[in-house]
């Protein structure tokens, strides 16, 4: 066993997790490498005092800080003053870009705004920056999406997509044609695939009941029953509400059950016609793809190489791996993506 | 007492105090895994807070396949290397003429002023405990994650494929490569006896 190949899995012998042949030539090996053994015995000693390092204890008031999060996540508080209407033209400018949002504003102009932002809350901690989703969508479309190839004074052709908000001088239109195939390239510039806009179907369900509670006891029983995820919502409240009455419930369901549920839901009181809108997920794929994009990007360099050392296939196995994790996490988006949200909202009647 | 199935149950409907008392034995674990991650305690406590709450919103799809614990520390996990991706796509934006892979694969050396203590302090001091610290955050996330986990959290490999979502294969040499750099560091150094 030559010390290059005993070192790769000094690792993995450190930690036991050898095959029975491994160890036997590793054991071989060592017996006869003074080398090879420091090297083991450099990673045990690093590896103990790893083991030791202090670390530090939860800080105080830390459990209070968790409560109050917790209890603000109950509750989600909006105030007119929070949130703002967004002005004509920015719904103009969606609307000349084809978003679904703004058929589900113009329904109403409270509740399905809410309720976005709601199912919106996953990756936005402030609750009170509704206008964000717009602008991130306005953005989308004022991307130059215009594909330049630049000529770089070494003569070597490189291709870059300008999916970055574009600054003139870094745009020059190509001398020859804009078509040219992505090459594997010698510059280091990495290419951004922009993702299209992605948006999963999101209806909402006004219904009126003669009690709150029981009907979301119903509602969360149908979600189990059929084997839906389902969390709280705030029942499109503009003022503050306290306590589970407050709650809406919102389901996610796959587009083939969607008829069914609403069917059973429905039934549960007196509904309004639902109401439908978008959630937009493209941030989320972007980050996936930006990611993969970077690790395509280094292992196209590798492979672009005639020959690799022994590190370079180590690493190439290691992108490799990654680029498995980022497809896996790219399928988990899209089955997400297809999962209609249903909000469900409750209005009491007040008996006289 | 409840069990922890009981208490799993009372979240799911709503129950903020319940899921508090769920996750209070591992929240130390979850602060000092963010801790390792981030680097600061201020981060740390942030960032921890932050897998909690996530934790508690998504908490059906929690569905058993690993242990809670796990399930735990890779919501903190997740949430620690987004943040950390954001920091860095701040503070040095993707410009289209900067190298992106590093050479011979080594990692980018931070230019952190070389104040490496003796090779004869205590490894029990606390400085030399924040020097570490510096070392794992030049490590790549991949690295710094898989080191983390193993050799400060003491997970199992199986563990740790959970928490990472990723193959043992993965694990394997992710640890590998990361005991290899920090070992080389420390040797460049002569921080190991």
């Amino acid at each position: 066993m030559r010390c290059e190949a005993c070192r790769e899995l000094l690792s993995p012998y450190l930690d036991k997790v050898c095959s029975e042949k491994e160890n036997k030539m590793i054991q071989a090996h060592l017996k006869a490498c003074p080398g090879c053994r420091e090297q083991l015995g450099e990673m045990q000693r690093m590896v103990e005092f790893l083991h030791h390092m202090p670390l530090p204890s939860l800080p105080e008031g830390f459990a209070e800080s968790l409560h109050r999060r917790l209890d603000a996540e109950n509750l989600i508080i909006f105030t007119p003053q929070q949130y703002k209407i967004p002005k004509k033209q920015s719904w103009i400018a969606a609307a000349i870009a084809g978003v679904a949002l703004v058929g589900g504003v113009y329904a109403s102009t409270v509740l399905p705004l809410g309720s976005m932002i709601a199912s919106w809350q996953e990756n936005r901690q402030e609750a009170g920056k509704p206008r964000v989703a717009i602008n991130e969508i306005l953005k989308e479309f004022t991307y130059d999406k215009t594909v330049v190839t630049d000529k770089n004074p070494g003569g070597q052709v490189v291709q870059k997509s300008a999916g970055t908000i574009s600054k003139p001088e870094q745009v020059k239109t190509a001398d020859n044609d804009k078509e040219a195939a992505p090459a594997i390239d010698n510059n280091n510039a990495p290419s951004n695939t922009q993702v299209g806009p992605r948006f999963a179907d999101a209806e909402a369900v006004r219904l009126t009941v003669a009690n709150a509670t029981e009907t979301r006891k119903q509602v969360i029983q149908i979600a189990a029953a059929n084997g839906l995820p389902y969390s709280y919502n705030n029942n499109g409240c503009v003022e503050a509400l306290s306590g589970p009455t407050a709650q809406g419930v919102t389901l996610k369901v796959a587009p083939q059950d969607v008829d069914k549920v609403m069917g059973q839901l429905t039934a549960l009181g007196q509904a309004a016609k639902p109401s439908q809108s978008s959630i937009d997920m493209t941030e989320q794929f972007q980050d996936v793809q930006n990611q993969m994009d970077q690790v395509q990007d280094q292992r196209n360099k590798l492979v672009a190489k005639a020959v690799l050392s022994a590190q370079e296939l180590r690493q190439l196995d290691e992108l490799n791996a990654e680029i498995e994790t980022l497809t896996d996490k790219q399928a988990r988006l899209e089955k997400e993506a297809s999962l209609v949200t249903i909000n469900v909202y409750f209005i009491e009647t007040v008996n006289p | 007492m409840q069990s922890e199935e009981q208490l799993l149950q009372k979240s799911l409907s709503g129950d903020t105090r319940a899921f508090e008392e769920l996750v209070a034995q591992y929240q130390g674990k979850v602060y000092a895994l963010a801790f390792r991650y981030m680097g600061s305690e201020e981060d740390a406590s942030d960032m921890a807070q932050e897998a909690l709450l996530k934790a508690y919103k998504s908490l059906r799809l929690f569905k058993g396949n690993s242990s809670f614990g796990t399930w735990l520390y890779r919501i903190t996990t997740n949430v620690c290397l987004d943040e950390l991706r954001k920091r860095k796509r701040r503070i040095s934006p993707l410009s289209l003429d900067e190298p992106l892979a590093m050479q011979d694969g080594e990692e980018v050396d931070k230019e952190i002023a070389d104040q490496s203590p003796g090779a004869d302090i205590l490894y029990e001091q606390k400085e030399f405990s924040d020097y570490i610290q510096t070392l794992l955050d030049e490590l790549r996330p991949e690295h710094k994650t898989a080191i983390v986990l193993r050799d400060v959290m003491e997970l199992s490999y199986e563990e740790i494929a959970q928490t990472l979502d990723c193959s043992l294969g993965t694990v394997k040499s992710r640890i590998s490569r990361a005991r290899d750099m920090l070992r080389k560091k420390l040797v460049d150094r002569e921080l190991i006896p």
